[in-house]
């Protein structure tokens, strides 16, 4: 393969860097025999070391059972519902067969069993594929041995092929690559999709067979580190006769995939379990909604009200036995398990009435949400609204435990790059020597020819100045480059630097156009806008750059890169020119670079007024210097640095000490602006989602003045709108921040007064600096801070590190006691998403981390307002009622027990219903009218929720007491229904029938439970807005309808075999019964619905909610532009009104600068 | 290791592969009927409601009220307890004579016409057949005739063995059985001053099915022989042929129940007496219940039962209630469909 000589900046210092002693490693060692002769493989013989089998999979075959029901188990209800039925199991004791509880645990058990199954079968099968993967391993007189993957053992010397993943952490140790490089692709491990090139151990270069290996390793180990889940960084060495160092640039990792390389030959150093990637892959941690917490909550209520039933009805029977002594026929209350009065049977009767009721917890509850919300999470990712045809991504729900909480939500804290903003990054205007050029390019450039290959459109629009170009044009003819040997006019030394100072890889593409690989979009974005103003980068290496600058071809020798990281905010690469001068091109932060100009300080405030503007356009800017370097000079400092860079002790901190001394006394060229387009509809979402009374807050590592364009431009500072600044400046002392915070606050409030003046509600921003935010999120602070935060409509954080962006959702999450969103799509918001009680990734050009690390993934902002308007308002408001109804059902059907008992049978725990009606009660008759209505109901359209975002306030402000408020009113109606249900049937039925015979008991029973069916199935009929087909199908077809053929069969069963007496010849007597169809199935579910239904229809109409008033809408203009237009108006009076193609133009208005 | 995602492509996706189906079912779309009730539908409905209880409620208490029932205690008249003076010599007596217990008349003076069939019930007051512990005391296998050991009819405690001697298993066993129903009574008809007896018919008083499948055909075994223990009586034959057995084994729902006896396949016309004679034998002397005999003709809906009428013309007269005051709300306070004066973000700001 011919490869194109180029490298990246990465490894470009360290890869000249060879044969050097090294100090020892610190602390624990592990020592690492190279494994090059065949040896024979003893199984049994016990390794130090894991072997290379590597399972994601959660179960074993054998260790399913335990570990799964380990797991149900310690969720509280189904321990509860195990303590119930072990009680049952005691001879003697239960009023009910032990089956009724048994029966219809496993059946929930089984249910999500089977969802893990599901869910561990493809991890398994994955796990299988990849643990089976075959992979070259050399030994010493031999061909290559094909081994698999599970069977890699530390030390083994294996032969990666191009496009393969590395099976295990491996040392480099050669390639077909004259200097000995690789390029590996690390998207599965970090998300960066851009390659990044390897070193190997220098030593072993050349060697391509086992036997040159044996040669070159003989006598040799590695010593390194021990494992850990460090992904950049790695410290060893190779000790023989002496030692030679190796860092990360040296190791390979598994999960990284070799590209553009025809093979790599690597000793396997991390194994299995004991990878870099798989130290890395933590358990998530487990989120609970808001939802679940009341419901847990509410366990506790319901198992406390049943603990009191039980304990008054064993009182009850106390009081019973003692004054009813004389019911002889009762005999027998002496001893276990029949008490007479006293405290043992009162014990045993408080256990039995505890078993009896135990259903008023709803045993199904917590599967049916389960299986609710994996459906709604299918619906969530089948959704085309929020599926992005131009790069094929779908709405991807990860975490299927949430969707409720998405209709709560009050914060979103947004990420600005990537997820506001494109991340596609337009080359536009330039600052060089005092002039600006790209200002008005587009406006101007329509009547020239762009150059070759620049389009119209570009977004690098600087290409576009026709000044610039003519600038470039006439200077390039008057002095030819070559003579020069390099160029110094201002212009062409500005985009020459431009050229040559990145870590941008070119490499071949179609027609001889280099494609560029770029590590940051910013340079990228740089190093095209030269390119097409005549300045190409053509390859970069190691040690050389080549460039085509007006068509001349220019080769540089590079000296040193010296790397950008965030505390630098800088970089510099020192080149020799063809003329032999060695000079230093850096560029960086202004406010970095400007401290490190030279005394030439030219163009400096022309510059300056420039970088200003260019900020308050919402640009990103960097500014381009360059330093001339005597031989002496560079070769003096060269040691210095050379040494820092191979150190092995802080190795960072010294290298960044050298690069320091030298990026001195620079010269200013000038400054660039690069522009940060925003992602699709992102001022319409913000729009929404602030009228349906979320806030939004932006967090970003940019600085404050480009975070308050930007918020501008994309709606979250409105026009009109008031800023108030928290800045670092002022915070640099206690009292000092003190005072600042007051001050804000004041400011805060006053300015909110005045705007309502002007008819202006909450129309207050507030911008908080990195400096600031640090110490207003000390513990003292936050208070004060956050209620601060709260009177304000938008707030914008800049500069903040990714730590913070996790502190500050933190303190949201926590202290607002709201439910917090955070939205992002970087490695760097991963802290925040993990931390908010949402995490929303977005799947764009950062990468993957943040997808990996989130719970529901999508491809722009704008899918947000459709998520949480349309689908998180309507998750809460059904997963609200299944949690409600689940209470609801259980309790108007066990309350029967408790009247038999109370007031009829003298507190004896009689059963009101048998055995197999318990027993099918959750499962058969009331599960799936709950789990239709939670999947399909829709109590307005989604076009309307997307027209009218107010609506999503009545869900979000609901909090326990809005919930407990709802409970009472069902548990309410509960009670109402279960005396209507167990009056009616109980008291038409004990009277003759037209035959003259009597029903009994277990009739009544089987009575009283259709009538309870019936009127649970009409509850949610009543309550269903949206009838489809599988609703009736459910409600009327299966739950209703398959109850009578059921309870039929069941009454038939005792003529052939000896099951279920109690229900012999029950239903043949009941339908010929005229009163059991006018009381249980008729009379009493419609007179219990008839009192929901006037409640429902008083309360819509008289007291109506918002939503009902949105029904009528659509019911009346039907779902059309006209309601929306309707609707539009509604808040035009709480903000003043935006002028369409306003958000465009991204200048802050009124800021209020203090 | 699952491997995520795929290679970065730069190009476009020409297929879109991962594109959602376009259903009306994924799309959550499916064809819906969306009620909305308007006040005008809701008065509807309220009047349907109405419309549709009431007359049903009319009916029922028509039937009701045309079933013609009479109903007289016996268990305190003197003639049937040797005229003793409290339930606790009543008691005593009971047990001293033993055997046919004390033979007595009650006579009922018939008013309306009853129609054949006439049912014969006798009523227990105070008598708890849904007590738990008297519930369970029975084993339906034993009942249906197979053979159980005695280890599985634990239920059965205390009454299964035969005064305690584990080789006598009581057949059927149980509180329930232990407790049978033992008095007796015979009917006859008075007109002036002729008197005839009236065939009280003592088959099919029982289910049906209980008498075809639930019970078996077998001779009870060690049953109840102490009559001061008992309050019940011995099972005459076969255990599915004593219809009397088999109506008691299905215990009441209510603590005041009654249970069919007999049935009297002739008119008995108005001005008529009935002379029931009873045998009364059976010991609810102990804890107070009360014992009736009861005549009741039924209707098409059953015997006398007002409460079913009157509960529907209670939900009927509710729902016209609640319709009217609804209309009247609705005409005090109109609110137009849809209005948006009454979102709350309206009102509030």
């Amino acid at each position: 393969m011919s490869q194109v000589p180029t490298l990246s900046s990465l490894p470009s210092i360290r890869s000249q860097r060879s044969h050097l002693h090294h100090q020892p490693l610190k602390g624990d060692v592990r020592t690492v025999p190279f494994r090059l002769h065949p040896e024979p493989r003893n199984k049994k013989q016990k390794s130090e070391f894991p072997t290379n089998y590597v399972r994601t999979a959660k179960y074993t075959f054998y260790s399913f059972l335990f570990i799964n029901l380990f797991e149900q188990f310690s969720r509280i209800a189904n321990l509860y519902f195990l303590f119930i039925a072990a009680l049952q199991l005691i001879p003697q004791l239960s009023p009910t067969h032990w089956i009724t509880t048994i029966a219809p645990l496993v059946f929930v058990l089984s249910i999500n069993a089977a969802k893990e199954i599901y869910d561990d079968y493809y991890r398994h099968k994955s796990d299988g594929e990849v643990n089976n993967r075959e992979v070259d391993v050399l030994v010493v007189g031999s061909r290559p041995v094909r081994s698999k993957w599970r069977d890699l053992r530390v030390g083994d010397i294996v032969k990666v092929v191009r496009d393969q993943e590395f099976p295990a952490d491996l040392l480099f140790l050669s390639s077909p690559d004259d200097d000995g490089l690789c390029w590996v692709e690390t998207a599965n491990l970090d998300g960066e999709t851009n390659l990044k090139l390897k070193n190997c151990y220098p030593a072993s270069k050349a060697c391509q067979q086992a036997e040159q290996l044996a040669k070159e390793l003989g006598g040799k180990r590695l010593e390194c580190e021990c494992p850990n889940e460090k992904l950049y960084q790695f410290e060893g060495a190779v000790v023989g006769s002496r030692e030679e160092g190796l860092d990360a640039s040296n190791l390979l990792l598994r999960g990284s995939t070799l590209r553009k390389t025809e093979w790599i030959i690597g000793a396997v150093v991390f194994s299995g379990e004991h990878t870099k990637i798989r130290r890395n892959q933590s358990a998530a941690p487990r989120k609970v909604t808001q939802l679940e917490r009341h419901m847990n909550m509410l366990v506790l209520v319901v198992f406390a009200v049943q603990i009191l039933f039980s304990a008054g009805g064993a009182i009850g029977r106390d009081i019973w036995l003692r004054q009813h002594n004389g019911d002889y026929y009762l005999e027998g209350t002496s001893g276990w398990p029949e008490f007479g009065p006293g405290v043992e049977g009162t014990l045993v009767t408080f256990l039995r009435f505890v078993i009896l009721i135990n259903v008023m917890i709803p045993i199904s509850l917590y599967v049916t949400l389960e299986v609710v919300k994996v459906a709604q999470c299918l619906f969530l990712n089948w959704d085309l609204e929020m599926y992005h045809e131009d790069t094929d991504t779908p709405f991807q729900c990860r975490t299927t435990t949430l969707n409720e909480d998405l209709g709560q939500v009050e914060y979103v804290l947004s990420d600005k790059t990537g997820t506001l903003t494109q991340n596609v990054m337009g080359f536009v205007w330039a600052s060089i020597g005092g002039h600006l050029y790209g200002r008005d390019s587009r406006d101007v450039a329509g009547d020239l020819n762009p150059a070759k290959g620049v389009k119209l459109d570009t977004p690098h629009s600087i290409a576009l100045d026709p000044n610039l170009r003519t600038s470039i044009e006439r200077r390039s003819s008057r002095r030819p480059q070559k003579e020069r040997g390099g160029v110094d006019t201002a212009t062409g030394d500005f985009f020459f630097h431009l050229a040559v100072c990145n870590t941008v890889v070119p490499s071949a593409g179609d027609d001889n156009e280099p494609v560029y690989q770029a590590e940051s979009p910013d340079e990228e974005a740089l190093v095209k806008g030269a390119r097409y103003l005549g300045y190409v980068l053509m390859a970069r290496s190691v040690d050389a750059v080549q460039l085509e600058v007006l068509g001349q071809r220019v080769d540089l020798k590079v000296l040193a890169v010296l790397e950008f990281n965030s505390a630098r905010k800088r970089m510099s690469i020192i080149c020799r020119l063809p003329n032999g001068k060695i000079r230093l091109y850096c560029k960086g932060a202004d406010t970095v670079i400007m401290a490190r100009l030279g005394d030439r300080k030219q163009n400096r405030h022309a510059t300056c007024d420039h970088l200003n503007e260019m900020a308050s356009a919402g640009l990103r800017t960097l500014v381009v210097a360059y330093r001339d370097l005597s031989e002496d000079l560079f070769n003096e400092w060269y040691d210095k640095y050379h040494k820092a860079s191979v150190s092995l002790v802080q190795r960072e901190a010294k290298v960044e000490e050298a690069a320091d001394a030298i990026e001195r006394n620079l010269v200013l060229l000038g400054a660039t602006a690069v522009e940060d387009k925003l992602q699709e509809g992102v001022p319409e979402t913000i729009d929404r989602l602030s009228r349906a009374g979320i806030k939004v807050w932006m967090l970003t590592g940019d600085k404050l003045e480009t975070a308050v364009s930007i918020s501008h431009s994309c709606s979250l500072f409105q026009p009109g709108m008031k800023l108030v600044f928290l800045r670092e400046e002022d915070f640099s002392d206690t009292t000092m921040a003190k005072a600042a915070l007051a001050q804000a606050r004041e400011d805060v409030i006053r300015l909110t007064v005045e705007q309502r003046r002007v008819g202006l509600t909450t129309a207050v921003g507030l911008v908080v600096d990195g400096g600031a935010l640090a110490v207003v999120l000390k513990v003292k602070f936050q208070d004060e801070f956050l209620s601060m935060c709260k009177q304000c409509r938008a707030v914008v954080c800049c500069r903040v590190s990714p730590l913070q962006k996790a502190q500050v959702t933190n303190l949201v999450k926590c202290k607002a006691g709201a439910i917090a969103l955070g939205i992002g799509d970087g490695a760097n918001d991963v802290g925040m998403i993990q931390s908010a009680h949402i995490g929303v990734g977005i799947s764009g050009r950062e990468g993957r981390a943040a997808v990996l690390a989130s719970d529901f993934s999508m491809a722009q902002f704008r899918f947000l307002s459709r998520l949480l308007l349309v689908h998180g308002r309507w998750s809460y408001r059904r997963n609200t009622e299944v949690v409600m109804y689940a209470f609801y059902k259980n309790f108007a059907y066990v309350m029967a027990n408790v009247y038999l008992n109370y007031f009829i049978s003298g507190f004896s725990t009689q059963p009101m219903y048998n055995a197999a009606l318990i027993a099918t009660y959750n499962a058969f008759w009331t599960s799936l009218p709950t789990i239709a209505y939670a999947i399909l109901e829709k109590d307005v359209q989604a076009e309307t929720m997307m027209a009218t975002p107010e609506l999503y306030m009545e869900a979000m402000r609901s909090d326990w007491r809005s919930f407990f408020r709802s409970l009472s009113s069902w548990l309410f109606y509960a009670l109402v229904h279960s005396i209507i249900v167990f009056l009616w049937p109980m008291y038409a039925l004990v009277w003759p029938e037209p035959d003259g015979k009597l029903l009994g008991l277990n009739a009544a029973g089987v009575a009283v439970y259709t009538a309870v069916i019936i009127t649970v199935n009409l509850k949610v009929a009543v309550r269903t807005h949206h009838w489809t087909a599988l609703n009736a199908l459910v409600i009327w077809g299966i739950s209703i309808g398959m109850w009578f053929p059921f309870m039929y069969v069941c009454s038939l069963l005792w003529q052939w075999w000896e099951v279920l007496p109690d229900m012999a010849g029950v239903a043949q007597r009941l339908f010929s019964v005229p009163a059991f169809w006018l009381s249980a199935v008729i009379g009493a579910p419609m007179f219990s619905i008839l009192l929901d239904f006037s409640m429902m229809a008083f309360e819509d109409q008289f007291r109506p909610s918002d939503t009902r008033i949105f029904q009528e809408r659509e019911q009346k203009h039907g779902i059309s532009g006209g309601m929306q237009e309707a609707t539009s108006t509604t808040t035009a009076g709480l903000f003043d009104a935006r002028h369409p193609g306003d958000s465009g133009s991204p200048l802050p208005r009124d800021a209020a600068l203090p | 290791m699952p491997t995520m995602g795929g290679a970065a492509e730069e190009t476009p996706p020409t297929k879109l592969r991962k594109k959602p189906r376009n259903s009306r079912f994924t799309q959550q779309n499916l064809k819906a009927w969306r009620p909305v009730l308007t006040p005008v539908k809701v008065v509807l409905v309220f009047m349907a409601v109405a419309l549709v209880l009431i007359p049903v409620g009319v009916a029922c208490l028509t039937a009701s009220i045309s079933v013609v029932e009479y109903s007289s205690r016996y268990d305190n008249v003197p003639e049937c307890t040797d005229r003793a003076n409290d339930n606790r010599e009543r008691e005593q007596k009971l047990y001293q004579v033993g055997g046919d217990g004390f033979l007595c008349n009650v006579s009922i003076i018939v008013e309306e016409d009853m129609k054949a069939p006439i049912f014969m019930y006798y009523e227990l007051d105070s008598f708890f057949q849904n007590h738990r512990r008297y519930v369970k005391g029975r084993d339906d296998e034993q009942l249906k005739g197979k053979n159980r050991a005695a280890s599985s009819l634990d239920d059965c405690e205390p009454r299964l063995f035969q005064n305690g001697s584990r080789d006598k298993v009581i057949n059927p066993c149980g509180l329930t059985a232990w407790s049978f129903f033992n008095d007796t009574f015979r009917a006859f008809e008075s007109q002036a001053s002729n008197t005839s007896e009236l065939g009280l018919r003592q088959k099919g008083i029982a289910w049906r099915s209980d008498v075809e499948h639930r019970f078996g055909a077998y001779e009870p075994q060690n049953f109840n022989n102490i009559p001061e223990l008992r309050g019940g009586g011995e099972i005459n034959g076969l255990v599915r042929d004593d219809e009397h057995f088999v109506v008691w084994m299905r215990t009441a729902p209510l603590p005041t129940f009654r249970k069919l006896w007999g049935i009297i396949d002739r008119d008995v016309l108005q001005g008529s007496t009935f002379v029931v004679e009873i045998s009364n034998r059976y010991n609810t002397y102990r804890f107070g219940g009360k014992k009736s005999i009861i005549l009741s003709t039924t209707s098409w809906l059953g015997g006398k039962n007002n409460f079913l009428g009157f509960a529907y013309i209670v939900a009927g007269g509710l729902s016209f209630l609640l319709g009217t005051l609804f209309f009247v709300l609705h005409l005090s306070f109109r609110r137009p469909l849809g209005s948006e004066d009454y979102l709350s973000w309206r009102r509030s700001g």
